[in-house]
């Protein structure tokens, strides 16, 4: 009788509190969740030009890539000038996303131009991806 | 006597939780792998929006950057550093107090880092960029 009820609050002691634990790991989780946005990158390095008057744009958006050899990539796809008005008009019915265009420094201006047409005509508010000076 | 029944029956109302710890952490870290924070930051990119007066040469700035990356504004070499004296300078003469709407003609073959450094140029001036094909 004596010998098992010292044992038993020692097993007691040996017990970590793990609930300030699991709280932490709740909070970051939630942290996670709210700031986890799932946008589908182009996949290709662009070198992107520098401007002093850009702006912080959304987080949540369309991205589109021109590459300096005039390639137009959605999702690590090429889709052509063409299908830039399908992709964004598919994307944007649901809410307005706005399409940042990363285009390349050396990319051919008339077809940023023509993608920007693009992207306007589905409705979208279009902005030229630029690093801050 | 009458208190040992009582610490079994809370032993019994303890609820396992090691599973949902198990997927919590599962969660978190799915979490932490996906989310990417990229600052995507850049200008705006405007065409003109269609209006039923034409557009006459006098009322609107319009600057060319042409295929062999020159910037022109009627025929003639402003180049980068120009751009913002010329909508500051259009601006007065218009005594305008809303942004100036500057029409940018952008030729084939031009560089867009270049159309980049003038739209940001013409909003350095207080200016709004319009960008156009170069017909």
């Amino acid at each position: 009788m004596k010998n098992r009820k010292s044992l038993i609050p020692s097993e007691e002691l040996t017990d970590i509190n793990i609930s300030p634990l699991i709280d932490m790991v709740f909070i970051l989780l939630i942290f996670f969740i709210v700031t986890t946005v799932f946008v589908e990158e182009p996949g290709v390095e662009v070198e992107k030009p520098r401007a002093i008057t850009s702006i912080d744009l959304q987080k949540n958006s369309v991205l589109i890539a021109i590459t300096s050899s005039g390639q137009v990539i959605y999702g690590g796809r090429e889709i052509g000038i063409a299908g830039v008005r399908g992709v964004v008009a598919r994307l944007t019915q649901k809410e307005n996303l706005p399409v940042i265009l990363q285009a390349d420094e050396r990319a051919d201006g008339g077809v940023l131009l023509k993608v920007i047409y693009e992207a306007k005509l589905a409705n979208a508010q279009v902005y030229i991806s630029a690093d801050k000076l | 006597m009458s208190k040992k029944p009582l610490s079994q029956n809370e032993e019994m109302t303890d609820i396992n939780i090691s599973p949902l710890i198990d997927m919590v952490f599962i969660l978190l870290i799915f979490f932490i792998v996906t989310t990417v924070f990229v600052e995507e930051q850049g200008v705006m990119a405007d065409k003109p929006e269609p209006s039923g007066k034409p557009l006459t040469e006098t009322k609107t700035l319009i600057i060319t950057v042409s295929g062999t990356g020159q910037i022109l504004h009627e025929n003639r070499e402003v180049g980068v550093a120009g751009v913002g004296a010329l909508v500051r300078q259009f601006a007065a003469k218009n005594r305008s107090t809303e942004p100036e709407t500057v029409i940018l003609e952008i030729a084939d073959k031009s560089q867009s880092g270049l159309v980049v450094r003038v739209i940001d140029e013409v909003q350095v001036a207080g200016g709004r960029a319009s960008l156009t094909p170069k017909s």
